[in-house]
Parts: structure tokens; sequence; C-alpha cells
């Protein structure tokens, strides 16, 4: 027996669309069609650095090594210094995309993260730009880390996320899980390939990550400063994760 | 006939042809929307997702002659924000379930025996759902449910195909993992299921 069997008996005798709704989505999108630009505006990334970002942003995470394993890498720590004041106050970007301003995802970014994957991000945050890493302060010297940093100067928001990924030594996965369980890390699941970690909820709800701990990395995808609530972060945060890991043969 | 791929082409510089796009595929996407999170928000889903899609046109990559993978896998993305109506959807299947169970025991006549097979089943099956990774879930529900094979539900999701490989490999095994063993070791067709 197939283990799919009963999934796709399961509401598998679900009514087609009505006929009402079917109009309805029919006419939302003719008038979607009617209202849009005879040719779609292309982002362009503005120069010099963002208004939102009046000060360096900061704390990468800390490298964690033991002696034992010592290529490990946890990119961890996300913050925001000096976010700008119409932050809370300013239109909340919403998951909708019916409004979304083009959005081209930078290259680095999309070589490391599935592209699909970032540009669902891309309607929350409008006027999206990449800070390359010398714009929010040093590099935390990690060797195989990436980071891609996302503003917006219409809504005054910003989504960060950091990837870091290096190759430990044989062995070293039980002591990186050892060491995330240590640091407060809420396993999630866990299967021959692969262990996914919370990041510990901090004080602000707005932010997440997670780690996927394999046999060969540690990767790490988070997100801070964001207007959606760090539980609806993570699974993208998550899908995101396992992306790079396939990318990076971490399985 | 044109091909949706074509179709999207032509409405870079006609827009209005794009709703030849949402003639063939609108019910797809209702469809796979609704068995996720039920009808009213598959209406929302269905609509939006092509108002994304249109937006985005530009970049559908005219490989494919099909984009009902691709619209899919908007669908997918937009159902994230509905997770909450989804496992309010999942609980009351499993409360069904199990009122089925518990009426089928103190009642057993009238009752069929495929029919309390099925509510075991499900019983077994939406919890290993719901603990599932949510892209081996989305996966594992575009292959059963969107009816995508590997390769599609590696363009809907944008992720390589050995990707996919090893997210329904997972969930499979979870499946094969929670099944109950009475059902799970029955051959063929399975009575409930007609």
């Amino acid at each position: 027996m197939d283990e799919l069997d009963p999934l796709r008996a399961l509401r598998g005798d679900v009514a087609d669309a009505s006929a009402a709704s079917l109009e309805r989505g029919r006419l939302a999108l003719e008038r979607h069609v009617a209202a849009a630009p005879s040719a779609p505006r292309r982002q362009t990334k503005p120069a010099g650095r963002p208004q939102w970002l009046s000060s360096p942003f900061v704390a990468l995470g800390a490298v964690v090594a033991t002696a034992a394993v010592a290529t490990l890498v946890i990119v961890g720590t996300l913050g925001i210094s000096d976010r700008h004041p119409d932050s809370i106050a300013g239109p909340p970007p919403s998951i909708s995309a019916t409004t979304a301003t083009p959005f081209e995802v930078p290259t680095d970014c999309a070589t490391i993260a599935g592209s699909t994957i970032l540009t669902q991000w891309a309607p929350a945050f409008g006027a999206s730009t990449l800070l390359s890493q010398n714009d929010y302060g040093p590099s935390n010297g990690t060797s195989g880390a990436h980071v891609c940093v996302f503003g917006s100067n219409d809504t005054h928001t910003v989504l960060t996320i950091v990837v870091g990924a290096l190759e430990s030594g044989p062995g070293s996965r039980a002591t990186a899980e050892a060491s995330a369980a240590a640091q407060g890390y809420t396993r999630l699941s866990d299967d021959s390939t692969g262990s996914l970690y919370i990041e510990p909820v901090g004080t602000d709800p707005n932010s997440a990550g997670v780690n996927l701990i394999t046999n060969t990395a540690w990767i790490t995808v988070g997100s801070q400063g964001t207007a959606q609530a760090g539980d609806d972060l993570l699974p993208l945060l998550q899908s995101w994760a396992e992306d790079v890991a396939q990318r990076l043969h971490a399985y | 006939m044109s091909t949706d791929a074509e179709i999207i082409e032509r409405s870079l510089t006609a827009p209005a042809a794009f709703g030849q796009l949402y003639e063939r595929h609108a019910r797809a996407v209702h469809r796979y929307a609704s068995r996720r999170v039920g009808p009213d928000a598959a209406d929302d889903v269905m609509s939006e997702t092509f108002l994304v899609a249109f937006d985005r046109r530009r970049r559908f990559d005219p490989v494919w002659a099909d984009a009902r993978p691709w619209l899919l896998g908007i669908a997918t993305n937009l159902l994230k924000a509905h997770r909450r109506v989804e496992a309010r959807l999942w609980n009351a299947t499993l409360a069904e379930a199990a009122r089925d169970v518990v009426d089928g025991g103190e009642h057993p006549v009238g009752r069929s025996d495929d029919r309390m097979d099925a509510a075991r089943a499900v019983e077994a099956l939406v919890p290993a759902l719901t603990r599932m990774r949510a892209g081996d879930r989305d996966a594992l529900l575009l292959h059963a449910w969107g009816d995508l094979d590997y390769a599609q539900i590696a363009q809907a999701l944008g992720v390589p195909i050995g990707t996919v490989r090893s997210r329904l490999n997972r969930a499979r095994l979870q499946l094969r993992t929670a099944a109950p063993s009475d059902i799970s070791t029955k051959s063929g067709r399975e009575p409930w299921m007609s």
C-alpha cells in the first residue's frame, strides 16, 4: 500500500470552486490588470546608506568553537541598534502582494538561498535594499558565513537574514547539538540527515531564528525587525535553511 | 492552442491575455487550496494567487509550458498566511475521526469496519502531518493534493529536485511510521477509501 493513499482519500472529494467564487476571482483579476501600469517598474538599488539605518547595525553573533570541534560555526544574535521611530507607527507590511513593487532578488543572496523563498518577502518590504556587510559593521570574521540584509525606506522596517555555514569535523554533530541545547535552543525535529532547532525567544516577538545541524554543517537563518510575528516567520526560515543545506550538500 | 508560457509572454504587452490563465487553472488552484484550508479561505487564496502571478509574470520561466506548478507554488506561499485556518481544519478532521471511532465502539451495529478503519487512519495521519516540517508537508501535499510530480514540485517551490526527493522521502517515512499497523500492512486499495 502506498502511504499516500490515505492522504489522497482524505479530502480527496473536495467540491469545485463555486461559480460565484470563480466570478469574484475573475473580476478581481480584471480590476488588478486594468490598474496595472503598462510596463512594470523595475526596482533599482538606491545609492548610499538607507535612511532607516541611522547607526551601524550591530551584533552579529558570536562564533563559538569548542576545542574538540574547532570549525563549527554559530551565527547567532541579530540586532537593530536604532530603528527608525516610524517603524512601529508606519504602515504595516503585508504578505499580500497585490500592491507589490517588482523586486529583483540580489544576485548574491539568490545564489545562496532559493529565490522563490526570498521573493515572497519582497511584497512586505516594498522598496528593499540589499546592504553589503560593510554597511552595518565589521565582519564577524566567520569564514563561510553569508549575510543578506534587507530594509525598506518606505516602511522603515527591516528584515535581516544571516546565513552561516561551515563544515565541521567528523563526529561533531553531537557536540553541536549539545551546544545548541545548552544555549536553550528548542529542538523541533530531528532525523538521520539533520536536526532542526529554534532559537530561544527573546524580548522581540518579531524575531526568529532556526538552526539546522547536519552531519557536516551548522546552518543558521535568522530574521529580526519584521512586521510579522516570529511564529509566522519560522516556516520560511526553515525552508531557507533546508535549501541552504541542500545547496551546500550538507545532508 | 497556446501554451501557458505563450499566454504569459503575450500578457507582457497585452495584460488582459492573462485572464486565459485564470480560466485554465483557477479551479485547480482552488481545489488544492480548499483541501488545505477549506473552501472559504480557498476563495481568497485562489484570487490572490492570480494577482501575485500577474505581478510576477516576468519571472515565469518560459522553459515550462505549463504554469500550473508555478501557480500552485504561489498558492503554497500564500497559504502560509492561513496557517491557523489550516491548523483548525486539521483539528476538526481529527475530532470528527475521533467521534467516529467512539461512536463506532459504542454502536458497532450499522458502523462499517471500513469507516472505523478510515477514522483510525485519520487519527494517525493528522498528527504526523502537523508534526512534519513545513517544507516536507508542502512537498507532500503538492504531490498528493496538487497532483504534481517531483520536477513540478521543484518548480513550484523553487528548490532543486534533490531537495524534493529528500523531503518526500522524509514525509513518506513519517506517514509510514504513523500508520496503524493493521491498516498499513494490508495490501491493495483500502476498503475505507471507496
